[in-house]
């Protein structure tokens, strides 16, 4: 039952369960027939000689005998029928073998028989190819293949899609940390509200909360969380009147938070090479602006992630125990990487005429896009009445695929009303609640490969009125994979931590050897709508 | 998403939907011939009715009979079994007939072999398993299916379309039945 349940609530099982259903309804049709058999009156018969296609011919006799020949050919002038076989009676028994001359004026039916070529064999056979080159191919790069990260789906009034990434950068218990991302495009229908939790890669998630943040709206505007994880009301929210890119303008990629979305290749000599984007808006009212990013990764970070559990081999364990016994020292290490890769950096231009950094907004993962506001300082050169805004991003190539760019007027600050889950399907984990493992900051729920929950929340009654977020903790255990033993390198984990900028030197020729198909594998599955 | 739970799930629907939709033969192993062989055998394909009761006939009752065809009259057919048999064509009420041995078993076994591999397909999972699903399932069921020629309330277009089928095409006129041999059980006890 249980098993019947989950399909039934799963949706991609539903797809599956169509597509059975679907083949079986196809199947109908796909009976067809192999035998073909020509079955003819002596005078009438077609072909008139032995081939590929027709090796025997049955010359059925009035008291029932039957020659079956091969190397058989229709003797017109003669008006018989020659050819090497055996004849037999009625009841079967061979009467002789040889060669026959049978009389046409004697057969009262010829019968040859073609057997066609399976179609089930050719239609399995290139599916086991097809089968097997992915398998090559993920044995070959199995990097290319695994991975995911803690997902949380909300429904869109037809479907659950994925909304957020729960704390992707924390890859031990040292490093949990909150999370919070914006349900922005979700537009509840009520006030019982739905999130699917799941599990689906190869880890082990220990989730300590998983809750909805609402905050209430101003009029026609919304509500963006910054970086640091104050929430902001903002109205007139405004587009780029134009964004340039080294490929040109990308303006009409990042107008609207669609997932039409803009990136670009990782330099093919070092991971870490930045690029600028210029955009430009029109004179602004206000001078307390933000910009609105809403971005997620490609998969550069998941292929340097798994490449680095690689290099850690079989002592991935004892890396990870490191961590666990001198927290603060290995954060601090882990910066060093992190922070040569860096995140989106908004920069705009002072009085003197120079960029300067005034925020910068990322999250790890590459499956949900997440949104972002950065407040801008006011002391940007361009503010002056009626003079364009113009503002900077600085990012490293490849790294990062950009849906929405906006500006926006910055209203209030606001607290959110943190809303637990009230209930949970399934209700219990072993002998223990799950709402109460989510409510319990001293417990946590634990969840492995296939897992899945529908955890359900009571929002405001005036619910359409509050802009949604969720705020999940926890950690996750990324599961060794034997493919990855065999790369064994700790001189280069060691590298990572302590001269990354050589490390993706090194590792750029690796990267692009497998970004286009990280990528297209990635674009395949289920998360091309993020 | 890749995970193991749901390639068992899909094993599991895909062993229902191919006992669902896979047709079982009535012939005794060993008595229809591999596909490849037909062109020289000298036998009948076998066939399957189903009679219903004579109503003249208080005590007839639903009847089902199988054996190898051994030909079709205008009013009767010939099935050989145990004995030869002479059935009229107006009491079936369902018929079918197999020519060949099916390779259902072996491409069931293929299918569910292959959607199996589709778990070291890692992400490329999400194509290659629905790929099998969609065209490995028609493909068993299909095998199942094929050349079998089945019907309700045959009708005189069916006899005369299986007809060619029967060990004896052209008919009974001037054959001697009496000697002709139960030759199923022969070949069943080989």
């Amino acid at each position: 039952m249980k098993i019947i349940k989950n399909i039934v609530e799963s949706a991609s099982d539903k797809v599956l369960l169509f597509l059975i259903c679907g083949s079986l309804i196809l199947n109908s049709n796909c009976g067809g027939s192999r035998i073909e058999r020509i079955s003819e009156p002596p005078t009438k018969i077609s072909p008139t000689e032995s081939s590929e296609d027709f090796p025997f011919i049955k010359l059925h006799m009035k008291n029932g005998d039957l020659y079956v020949l091969n190397n058989w050919i229709v003797d017109s002038k003669s008006s018989t029928v020659n050819g090497t076989g055996k004849l037999v009676n009625a009841n079967r028994e061979i009467i002789s073998e040889g060669q026959f001359t049978v009389p046409v004026k004697e057969i009262v039916i010829a019968e040859t028989n073609h057997i066609k070529s399976s179609s089930a064999v050719g239609t399995l056979t290139v599916l086991t190819i097809v089968t097997g080159i992915f398998t090559v191919v993920c044995i070959v790069n199995p990097k290319a293949c695994f991975g995911s990260c803690p997902t949380f789906y909300a429904s869109n009034g037809d479907d659950f899609i994925v909304q957020s990434e729960g704390f992707s950068s924390s890859i031990s218990p040292a490093l949990e940390e909150k999370d919070i991302d914006a349900l922005y495009r979700i537009k509840p229908n009520s006030s019982d509200f739905t999130i699917q939790l799941k599990n689906e890669a190869y880890e082990t998630h220990v989730i300590r909360s998983a809750n909805i943040l609402a905050l209430p709206k101003p009029e026609g505007g919304r509500v963006f969380s910054s970086p640091n994880g104050e929430f902001y009301q903002a109205k007139n929210i405004t587009d780029a009147s134009s964004v340039i890119a080294n490929e040109g303008d990308i303006s009409e990629k990042v107008c609207s938070f669609d997932g039409v979305e803009r990136f670009s290749k990782a330099d093919s000599n070092y991971l870490a090479t930045k690029e600028i984007i210029e955009l430009t808006f029109n004179p602004a009212k206000s001078d307390s602006l933000g910009l609105v990013i809403a971005a997620r990764q490609t998969l550069l970070t998941t292929f340097l992630f798994y490449q680095t559990l690689a290099y850690m081999g079989t002592t991935a364990g004892d890396w990870l125990a490191n961590v666990e016994r001198n927290g603060d020292q290995f954060k601090s290490l882990l910066k060093n990487p992190r922070n040569t890769l860096g995140n989106i950096d908004v920069l705009i231009e002072n009085e003197n005429n120079e960029w300067v950094k005034v925020g910068e907004v990322g999250e790890t993962g590459p499956i949900a896009t997440d949104i972002k506001i950065v407040p801008l300082k006011n002391d940007f050169s361009s503010a002056v009445e009626n003079s364009p805004i113009k503002i900077r991003l600085s990012m490293s190539k490849g790294l990062w695929r950009i849906d929405y760019l906006a500006l926006a007027e910055l209203k209030n600050k606001v607290t959110p009303i943190v809303i637990e889950p009230t209930t949970v399907a399934p209700q219990f984990l072993g002998s223990s609640n799950v709402v109460d493992l989510l409510s319990n900051p001293d417990s946590v729920l634990v969840t492995f490969p296939g897992d899945q929950y529908l955890l359900n929340y009571k929002l405001p009654d005036d619910y359409y009125n509050y802009e949604l977020f969720m705020e999940s903790q926890g950690y996750y255990l990324e599961w060794m994979r034997n493919e990855w033993l065999a790369e064994e390198n700790p001189g280069k984990v060691y590298q990572m931590l302590f001269n990354p900028k050589q490390y993706y030197k090194d590792l750029a020729p690796q990267f692009k050897n497998v970004e286009a198909e990280m990528e297209e594998t990635f674009w395949s599955s289920k998360y091309v709508y993020p | 998403m890749f995970t193991h739970k749901k390639i068992l799930y899909s094993l599991l629907l895909i062993s229902c939907a191919l006992l669902i939709g896979c047709a079982g033969s009535y012939a005794p192993n060993n008595y229809l011939p591999e596909t490849e062989d037909v062109p020289q055998n000298v036998y009948g394909g076998w066939i399957t009715v189903t009679t219903a009761p004579d109503s003249l006939k208080p005590n007839d009752k639903w009847m089902m009979y199988g054996g190898e065809f051994i030909a079709s009259e205008d009013s009767v057919i010939y099935l050989l079994y145990d004995s030869l048999y002479r059935i009229p064509k107006r009491n079936i009420t369902e018929s079918t007939l197999e020519l060949d041995d099916k390779n259902t078993g072996a491409y069931g076994g293929w299918v569910a072999g292959g959607s199996l591999l589709t778990i070291s397909n890692g992400a490329y999972g999400i194509i290659t398993l629905p790929l099998w699903l969609v065209a490995g399932i028609p493909s068993v069921s299909g095998e199942s299916i094929r050349d079998r020629y089945e019907m309700d309330e045959p009708t005189q277009e069916y006899w005369n379309s299986i007809k060619m089928f029967a060990r004896f095409p052209q008919g009974v006129g001037d054959i001697d039945l009496s000697q002709i041999k139960p030759l199923t059980l022969i070949q069943m006890s080989e």
